[in-house]
Protein backbone atom coordinates (compact mmCIF):
# COMPACT_ATOMS: atom_id res chain seq x y z
CA UNK A 1 0.00 0.00 0.00
CA UNK A 2 2.23 2.52 1.06
CA UNK A 3 5.28 1.17 -1.04
CA UNK A 4 4.07 -1.41 -3.56
CA UNK A 5 6.33 0.03 -6.15
CA UNK A 6 9.76 0.22 -4.56
CA UNK A 7 10.37 -3.70 -5.21
CA UNK A 8 9.45 -3.01 -9.01
CA UNK A 9 12.52 -0.66 -8.77
CA UNK A 10 13.76 -1.31 -12.12
CA UNK A 11 17.26 -1.79 -10.78
CA UNK A 12 17.10 -5.64 -11.84
CA UNK A 13 19.46 -7.98 -10.20
CA UNK A 14 20.88 -5.67 -7.31
CA UNK A 15 17.35 -5.26 -5.64
CA UNK A 16 16.40 -8.89 -6.57
CA UNK A 17 19.05 -9.63 -4.32
CA UNK A 18 18.39 -7.57 -1.26
CA UNK A 19 14.76 -8.39 -1.39
CA UNK A 20 16.05 -12.18 -0.95
CA UNK A 21 17.68 -11.27 2.16
CA UNK A 22 15.30 -8.39 3.20
CA UNK A 23 11.70 -8.50 3.59
CA UNK A 24 9.70 -5.45 1.91
CA UNK A 25 8.37 -3.08 4.56
CA UNK A 26 4.49 -4.41 4.50
CA UNK A 27 5.88 -7.53 5.12
CA UNK A 28 8.24 -6.48 7.72
CA UNK A 29 4.74 -4.82 9.56
CA UNK A 30 2.57 -7.72 8.78
CA UNK A 31 5.26 -10.15 10.74
CA UNK A 32 5.61 -8.13 13.60
CA UNK A 33 1.75 -7.32 14.20
CA UNK A 34 1.53 -10.84 14.15
CA UNK A 35 3.92 -11.88 16.24
CA UNK A 36 2.43 -9.82 19.15
CA UNK A 37 -0.77 -10.99 17.98
CA UNK A 38 0.23 -14.25 19.03
CA UNK A 39 2.37 -13.36 22.06
CA UNK A 40 -0.46 -11.19 23.63
CA UNK A 41 -3.82 -13.00 22.53
CA UNK A 42 -5.71 -10.52 24.75
CA UNK A 43 -4.13 -7.45 23.88
CA UNK A 44 -5.22 -5.03 21.08
CA UNK A 45 -2.59 -4.12 18.94
CA UNK A 46 -3.66 -0.14 19.17
CA UNK A 47 -3.27 -1.19 23.08
CA UNK A 48 0.54 -0.98 22.62
CA UNK A 49 0.73 2.51 22.40
CA UNK A 50 0.87 2.52 26.31
CA UNK A 51 3.94 0.33 26.31
CA UNK A 52 4.70 -1.56 29.40
CA UNK A 53 1.30 -0.10 31.05
CA UNK A 54 -0.66 -2.20 27.97
CA UNK A 55 1.33 -5.38 29.69
CA UNK A 56 0.58 -4.45 33.13
CA UNK A 57 -2.77 -4.08 34.81
CA UNK A 58 -1.10 -2.80 38.21
CA UNK A 59 1.35 -0.64 36.95
CA UNK A 60 -1.28 0.57 34.37
CA UNK A 61 -3.43 1.94 37.29
CA UNK A 62 -0.24 3.57 38.87
CA UNK A 63 0.02 5.45 35.79
CA UNK A 64 -3.35 6.02 34.75
CA UNK A 65 -3.53 8.00 38.36
CA UNK A 66 -0.20 9.46 37.22
CA UNK A 67 -1.97 10.46 33.79
CA UNK A 68 -4.70 12.63 35.82
CA UNK A 69 -2.01 15.53 37.16
CA UNK A 70 0.12 15.11 33.59
CA UNK A 71 3.76 16.23 34.33
CA UNK A 72 4.75 16.95 31.15
CA UNK A 73 1.67 19.67 31.18
CA UNK A 74 4.56 22.08 31.59
CA UNK A 75 6.36 21.24 29.14
CA UNK A 76 3.29 21.74 26.82
CA UNK A 77 2.71 24.91 28.56
CA UNK A 78 6.21 26.20 27.36
CA UNK A 79 6.06 24.73 24.01
CA UNK A 80 3.13 26.82 23.18
CA UNK A 81 5.23 30.02 24.18
CA UNK A 82 8.11 29.02 21.76
CA UNK A 83 5.67 28.69 19.69
CA UNK A 84 3.94 31.98 19.27
CA UNK A 85 7.42 33.47 19.53
CA UNK A 86 8.90 34.79 16.33
CA UNK A 87 12.20 33.61 15.17
CA UNK A 88 15.19 35.96 14.09
CA UNK A 89 14.42 36.86 10.95
CA UNK A 90 10.56 37.60 12.36
CA UNK A 91 9.11 34.19 10.93
CA UNK A 92 6.98 32.09 12.56
CA UNK A 93 7.92 28.15 12.87
CA UNK A 94 4.41 28.02 11.24
CA UNK A 95 6.03 29.49 8.00
CA UNK A 96 8.88 26.76 8.32
CA UNK A 97 6.62 23.66 9.07
CA UNK A 98 3.61 24.18 7.13
CA UNK A 99 0.23 25.48 7.24
CA UNK A 100 -1.20 22.63 9.15
CA UNK A 101 1.37 23.15 12.29
CA UNK A 102 1.47 22.85 15.13
CA UNK A 103 -0.75 19.40 13.88
CA UNK A 104 2.54 18.11 12.14
CA UNK A 105 3.89 15.86 13.66
CA UNK A 106 1.93 12.94 11.89
CA UNK A 107 4.62 14.13 8.93
CA UNK A 108 7.63 13.09 10.68
CA UNK A 109 9.45 11.22 10.79
CA UNK A 110 10.04 11.70 6.65
CA UNK A 111 12.49 10.76 3.66
CA UNK A 112 14.06 14.14 2.48
CA UNK A 113 14.54 13.71 -0.92
CA UNK A 114 16.91 16.39 -0.90
CA UNK A 115 19.54 15.30 1.19
CA UNK A 116 18.78 11.47 1.03
CA UNK A 117 18.34 11.40 4.46
CA UNK A 118 15.50 10.55 7.71
CA UNK A 119 14.08 13.97 8.23
CA UNK A 120 12.83 14.02 11.42
CA UNK A 121 10.37 16.47 13.28
CA UNK A 122 13.39 17.51 15.69
CA UNK A 123 15.82 17.50 12.94
CA UNK A 124 13.21 20.10 11.22
CA UNK A 125 12.70 22.17 13.95
CA UNK A 126 16.59 22.99 14.27
CA UNK A 127 17.05 23.26 10.55
CA UNK A 128 14.01 26.18 10.67
CA UNK A 129 15.82 27.84 13.19
CA UNK A 130 19.35 27.77 11.60
CA UNK A 131 17.61 28.90 8.37
CA UNK A 132 15.78 31.90 10.28
CA UNK A 133 19.65 32.82 11.68
CA UNK A 134 18.58 31.34 15.32
CA UNK A 135 21.32 28.74 17.45
CA UNK A 136 20.05 25.42 16.67
CA UNK A 137 18.50 23.78 20.22
CA UNK A 138 19.78 20.99 22.18
CA UNK A 139 18.44 17.88 21.37
CA UNK A 140 18.56 16.81 24.67
CA UNK A 141 17.55 20.47 26.56
CA UNK A 142 14.30 21.73 27.36
CA UNK A 143 13.57 24.14 24.83
CA UNK A 144 13.33 21.07 22.24
CA UNK A 145 11.23 19.05 24.62
CA UNK A 146 9.24 21.79 25.40
CA UNK A 147 8.00 22.68 21.54
CA UNK A 148 7.83 19.30 20.52
CA UNK A 149 5.49 18.18 23.66
CA UNK A 150 3.38 20.80 22.40
CA UNK A 151 2.99 19.98 19.17
CA UNK A 152 2.64 15.76 19.63
CA UNK A 153 -0.07 17.47 22.22
CA UNK A 154 -1.73 19.55 18.93
CA UNK A 155 -1.56 16.03 16.73
CA UNK A 156 -2.99 13.72 19.42
CA UNK A 157 -5.32 11.32 17.73
CA UNK A 158 -3.50 11.82 14.37
CA UNK A 159 -2.52 8.65 12.20
CA UNK A 160 0.94 7.12 12.15
CA UNK A 161 1.32 7.11 7.92
CA UNK A 162 5.17 7.16 7.28
CA UNK A 163 5.77 6.14 3.67
CA UNK A 164 9.09 4.60 2.18
CA UNK A 165 9.30 6.32 -1.13
CA UNK A 166 9.65 4.78 -4.40
CA UNK A 167 13.76 5.63 -3.74
CA UNK A 168 16.63 3.27 -3.04
CA UNK A 169 17.97 5.88 -0.74
CA UNK A 170 14.89 5.33 1.53
CA UNK A 171 14.70 2.19 1.23
CA UNK A 172 18.59 1.81 2.39
CA UNK A 173 17.27 3.84 5.19
CA UNK A 174 15.00 1.95 6.06
CA UNK A 175 17.12 -1.18 6.06
CA UNK A 176 19.95 0.83 7.68
CA UNK A 177 17.46 1.37 10.94
CA UNK A 178 15.97 -2.43 10.91
CA UNK A 179 19.74 -3.71 10.72
CA UNK A 180 20.27 -1.22 14.06
CA UNK A 181 17.35 -2.92 15.59
CA UNK A 182 18.30 -6.59 14.85
CA UNK A 183 22.11 -5.98 16.08
CA UNK A 184 22.96 -7.56 19.25
CA UNK A 185 25.45 -4.27 20.77
CA UNK A 186 27.59 -3.51 24.07
CA UNK A 187 29.38 -5.85 26.75
CA UNK A 188 25.97 -7.23 27.51
CA UNK A 189 25.39 -8.38 23.49
CA UNK A 190 21.61 -8.08 22.92
CA UNK A 191 19.81 -6.69 20.38
CA UNK A 192 16.64 -4.32 20.56
CA UNK A 193 14.77 -7.20 19.17
CA UNK A 194 16.12 -9.44 21.72
CA UNK A 195 14.21 -7.17 24.89
CA UNK A 196 11.63 -5.94 23.07
CA UNK A 197 10.58 -9.45 21.21
CA UNK A 198 12.31 -12.51 22.18
CA UNK A 199 11.54 -11.26 25.78
CA UNK A 200 8.39 -8.98 25.29
CA UNK A 201 6.40 -8.97 28.26
CA UNK A 202 9.11 -10.33 30.69
CA UNK A 203 10.14 -8.29 33.49
CA UNK A 204 14.14 -6.85 33.53
CA UNK A 205 14.37 -5.77 37.27
CA UNK A 206 11.80 -4.02 38.04
CA UNK A 207 10.30 -3.08 34.39
CA UNK A 208 8.10 -5.06 32.09
CA UNK A 209 9.53 -5.02 28.38
CA UNK A 210 7.54 -3.11 26.26
CA UNK A 211 6.35 -4.19 23.01
CA UNK A 212 8.44 -2.61 19.86
CA UNK A 213 4.58 -1.49 18.28
CA UNK A 214 3.85 1.75 19.34
CA UNK A 215 7.22 2.64 20.56
CA UNK A 216 7.08 5.90 18.48
CA UNK A 217 3.60 7.19 19.19
CA UNK A 218 3.63 9.24 22.08
CA UNK A 219 7.05 11.25 22.32
CA UNK A 220 8.57 13.28 24.05
CA UNK A 221 7.55 11.46 27.57
CA UNK A 222 7.84 12.99 31.16
CA UNK A 223 10.11 10.21 32.61
CA UNK A 224 9.90 9.74 36.74
CA UNK A 225 14.09 8.79 36.01
CA UNK A 226 14.42 11.93 34.12
CA UNK A 227 12.39 14.37 36.07
CA UNK A 228 12.07 15.95 32.88
CA UNK A 229 10.45 15.89 29.52
CA UNK A 230 12.87 14.31 26.63
CA UNK A 231 13.07 12.72 23.39
CA UNK A 232 13.06 9.56 21.73
CA UNK A 233 16.68 9.19 20.96
CA UNK A 234 17.53 9.92 24.80
CA UNK A 235 15.37 6.93 25.31
CA UNK A 236 17.61 4.58 22.25
CA UNK A 237 20.76 5.93 24.11
CA UNK A 238 19.81 4.81 27.31
CA UNK A 239 18.63 1.68 26.18
CA UNK A 240 22.24 1.13 24.18
CA UNK A 241 23.79 2.17 27.49
CA UNK A 242 21.52 -0.23 29.23
CA UNK A 243 23.58 -2.99 26.99
CA UNK A 244 26.78 -1.32 28.22
CA UNK A 245 27.38 -0.25 24.99
CA UNK A 246 28.42 3.61 24.00
CA UNK A 247 25.55 5.60 23.13
CA UNK A 248 24.99 7.80 19.40
CA UNK A 249 24.62 10.92 19.45
CA UNK A 250 20.81 12.32 19.09
CA UNK A 251 19.30 12.83 16.20
CA UNK A 252 22.72 11.13 14.79
CA UNK A 253 21.98 9.36 11.26
CA UNK A 254 21.47 6.02 12.72
CA UNK A 255 19.32 6.77 15.07
CA UNK A 256 17.15 9.11 12.36
CA UNK A 257 16.80 5.69 10.43
CA UNK A 258 16.58 3.65 13.62
CA UNK A 259 13.19 6.10 14.41
CA UNK A 260 12.58 5.42 10.76
CA UNK A 261 12.10 1.73 10.63
CA UNK A 262 10.44 1.33 14.16
CA UNK A 263 7.85 4.69 13.30
CA UNK A 264 6.69 2.50 10.01
CA UNK A 265 6.31 -0.37 12.02
CA UNK A 266 3.34 2.00 14.17
CA UNK A 267 1.74 2.76 10.89
CA UNK A 268 -1.66 2.71 11.33
CA UNK A 269 -1.67 3.71 14.94
CA UNK A 270 -2.62 6.99 16.92
CA UNK A 271 0.00 9.85 17.76
CA UNK A 272 -0.72 9.97 21.87
CA UNK A 273 2.47 12.00 22.89
CA UNK A 274 3.34 13.65 25.41
CA UNK A 275 2.79 10.67 28.15
CA UNK A 276 4.38 9.80 31.12
CA UNK A 277 6.57 6.92 31.80
CA UNK A 278 8.58 5.61 34.92
CA UNK B 1 75.18 -32.21 24.75
CA UNK B 2 72.78 -30.45 22.43
CA UNK B 3 69.92 -31.69 25.12
CA UNK B 4 71.00 -29.70 28.15
CA UNK B 5 71.34 -26.69 25.88
CA UNK B 6 68.24 -26.56 24.87
CA UNK B 7 67.15 -27.54 28.66
CA UNK B 8 69.31 -24.05 29.09
CA UNK B 9 67.56 -22.20 26.34
CA UNK B 10 63.70 -23.03 27.66
CA UNK B 11 64.61 -21.76 31.30
CA UNK B 12 66.00 -18.48 30.10
CA UNK B 13 62.67 -18.32 27.62
CA UNK B 14 60.97 -19.14 30.86
CA UNK B 15 63.00 -16.69 32.94
CA UNK B 16 62.18 -13.83 30.22
CA UNK B 17 58.30 -14.66 30.28
CA UNK B 18 57.70 -15.11 34.08
CA UNK B 19 60.04 -11.37 34.43
CA UNK B 20 57.33 -10.29 31.95
CA UNK B 21 55.12 -11.35 34.50
CA UNK B 22 56.02 -10.26 37.61
CA UNK B 23 57.25 -6.34 36.12
CA UNK B 24 55.59 -5.28 33.24
CA UNK B 25 56.88 -2.07 32.27
CA UNK B 26 55.41 0.93 31.61
CA UNK B 27 56.36 0.82 27.93
CA UNK B 28 54.26 -2.51 27.48
CA UNK B 29 51.28 -0.30 29.44
CA UNK B 30 51.36 2.32 27.10
CA UNK B 31 51.77 0.22 24.04
CA UNK B 32 48.75 -2.00 25.47
CA UNK B 33 46.72 1.22 25.98
CA UNK B 34 47.69 2.74 22.49
CA UNK B 35 46.52 -0.81 20.79
CA UNK B 36 43.60 -0.43 23.08
CA UNK B 37 42.73 2.84 21.81
CA UNK B 38 43.15 2.29 18.34
CA UNK B 39 40.50 -0.82 19.02
CA UNK B 40 38.04 1.17 20.60
CA UNK B 41 38.20 4.10 18.10
CA UNK B 42 37.34 1.64 15.71
CA UNK B 43 34.33 0.06 17.44
CA UNK B 44 32.89 3.56 17.79
CA UNK B 45 33.09 4.19 14.09
CA UNK B 46 31.57 1.20 13.29
CA UNK B 47 28.95 2.05 16.25
CA UNK B 48 29.92 -0.88 18.42
CA UNK B 49 32.05 0.70 21.49
CA UNK B 50 31.38 -0.52 24.73
CA UNK B 51 30.84 1.49 27.98
CA UNK B 52 33.69 -0.22 29.39
CA UNK B 53 36.65 0.13 26.93
CA UNK B 54 37.17 3.58 27.81
CA UNK B 55 36.83 3.93 31.84
CA UNK B 56 39.48 0.49 31.79
CA UNK B 57 42.23 3.05 29.86
CA UNK B 58 41.20 5.65 32.36
CA UNK B 59 42.00 3.57 35.23
CA UNK B 60 44.98 2.04 33.50
CA UNK B 61 46.61 5.37 33.01
CA UNK B 62 45.37 6.71 36.69
CA UNK B 63 47.47 3.44 37.93
CA UNK B 64 51.01 4.53 35.55
CA UNK B 65 50.52 7.99 36.94
CA UNK B 66 50.63 6.17 40.98
CA UNK B 67 53.74 4.08 39.70
CA UNK B 68 51.76 0.78 39.81
CA UNK B 69 52.84 -0.73 36.99
CA UNK B 70 51.40 -4.19 37.52
CA UNK B 71 48.02 -2.99 38.11
CA UNK B 72 47.88 -1.02 34.72
CA UNK B 73 49.41 -3.75 32.69
CA UNK B 74 46.18 -5.40 33.65
CA UNK B 75 43.99 -3.20 33.15
CA UNK B 76 45.53 -2.10 30.00
CA UNK B 77 45.01 -6.02 28.94
CA UNK B 78 41.20 -5.63 29.76
CA UNK B 79 41.02 -2.58 28.04
CA UNK B 80 42.33 -4.11 24.62
CA UNK B 81 40.33 -7.28 25.12
CA UNK B 82 37.11 -5.72 25.55
CA UNK B 83 37.87 -3.10 22.70
CA UNK B 84 38.90 -6.24 20.50
CA UNK B 85 35.90 -8.17 21.38
CA UNK B 86 33.46 -4.77 20.44
CA UNK B 87 35.09 -4.79 17.09
CA UNK B 88 34.88 -8.55 16.70
CA UNK B 89 30.86 -8.05 17.52
CA UNK B 90 30.74 -5.16 15.12
CA UNK B 91 32.27 -7.73 12.66
CA UNK B 92 30.27 -10.58 12.91
CA UNK B 93 27.08 -8.76 13.54
CA UNK B 94 27.26 -7.40 10.12
CA UNK B 95 26.29 -10.48 8.88
CA UNK B 96 24.23 -12.39 12.09
CA UNK B 97 21.43 -10.08 12.68
CA UNK B 98 19.58 -10.79 9.37
CA UNK B 99 19.05 -14.16 10.98
CA UNK B 100 17.11 -12.52 14.02
CA UNK B 101 14.29 -11.05 11.39
CA UNK B 102 11.02 -12.09 12.18
CA UNK B 103 9.59 -14.18 9.21
CA UNK B 104 13.10 -14.79 7.73
C1 LIG C 1 18.42 -5.19 27.90
C2 LIG C 1 17.09 -5.00 27.42
C3 LIG C 1 16.83 -3.86 26.45
C4 LIG C 1 17.38 -3.69 25.21
C5 LIG C 1 18.46 -4.53 24.55
C6 LIG C 1 16.72 -2.56 24.64
N1 LIG C 1 15.80 -2.05 25.50
FE1 LIG C 1 14.47 -0.61 25.13
N2 LIG C 1 13.75 -0.73 27.00
C7 LIG C 1 14.19 -1.62 27.94
C8 LIG C 1 13.49 -1.38 29.19
C9 LIG C 1 13.68 -2.15 30.48
C10 LIG C 1 12.61 -0.33 28.94
C11 LIG C 1 11.61 0.30 29.92
C12 LIG C 1 10.37 -0.59 29.98
C13 LIG C 1 9.66 -0.62 28.67
O1 LIG C 1 8.95 0.34 28.34
O2 LIG C 1 9.86 -1.58 27.88
C14 LIG C 1 12.79 0.04 27.55
C15 LIG C 1 12.07 1.05 26.91
C16 LIG C 1 12.20 1.36 25.59
C17 LIG C 1 11.41 2.37 24.92
C18 LIG C 1 10.34 3.23 25.55
C19 LIG C 1 9.01 2.55 25.54
C20 LIG C 1 7.89 3.44 25.97
O3 LIG C 1 6.76 2.94 26.07
O4 LIG C 1 8.09 4.62 26.18
C21 LIG C 1 11.84 2.40 23.62
C22 LIG C 1 11.32 3.31 22.54
C23 LIG C 1 12.89 1.43 23.49
N3 LIG C 1 13.08 0.81 24.70
C24 LIG C 1 13.57 1.18 22.33
C25 LIG C 1 14.67 0.33 22.26
C26 LIG C 1 15.50 0.22 21.09
C27 LIG C 1 15.28 0.94 19.79
C28 LIG C 1 16.49 -0.67 21.40
C29 LIG C 1 17.67 -1.07 20.57
C30 LIG C 1 18.56 0.02 20.22
C31 LIG C 1 16.23 -1.13 22.74
N4 LIG C 1 15.13 -0.49 23.23
C32 LIG C 1 17.00 -2.08 23.39
C33 LIG C 1 15.11 -2.61 27.77
C34 LIG C 1 15.85 -2.81 26.63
Amino acid sequence: MFVSGWRRLALGGVVALTAQVNAAPEDDLAALRSFYEKRFPDIALEAHIDGAYALDEGKREQWLEMEDFPPYEIAIDEGAELFEEALADGSSYSDCLGDDAPVVKQNYPYFDETTGQVMTLDLAINNCRVAAGDEAWDYLGPEMAALTAFIAYESRDEEVAVEIPDDPRALAAYEDGKAFYYTRRGQLNFACSHCHMTMVGNKLRAERLSATLGHTTHWPVYRLKWKETGPLHRRFMECNSQVRGVPLEPQSVSYRNLEYFLSYQSNGLVLNGPATRK
Amino acid sequence: MKHPLALLGMVSALTLSSMAWAGASADEVEDLLARAAAAHEQALALEHGWAVTEPFMEQARQALADGNVDAAHELAQRALLTAEKSVAQAQSEAEAWKGRVLGS
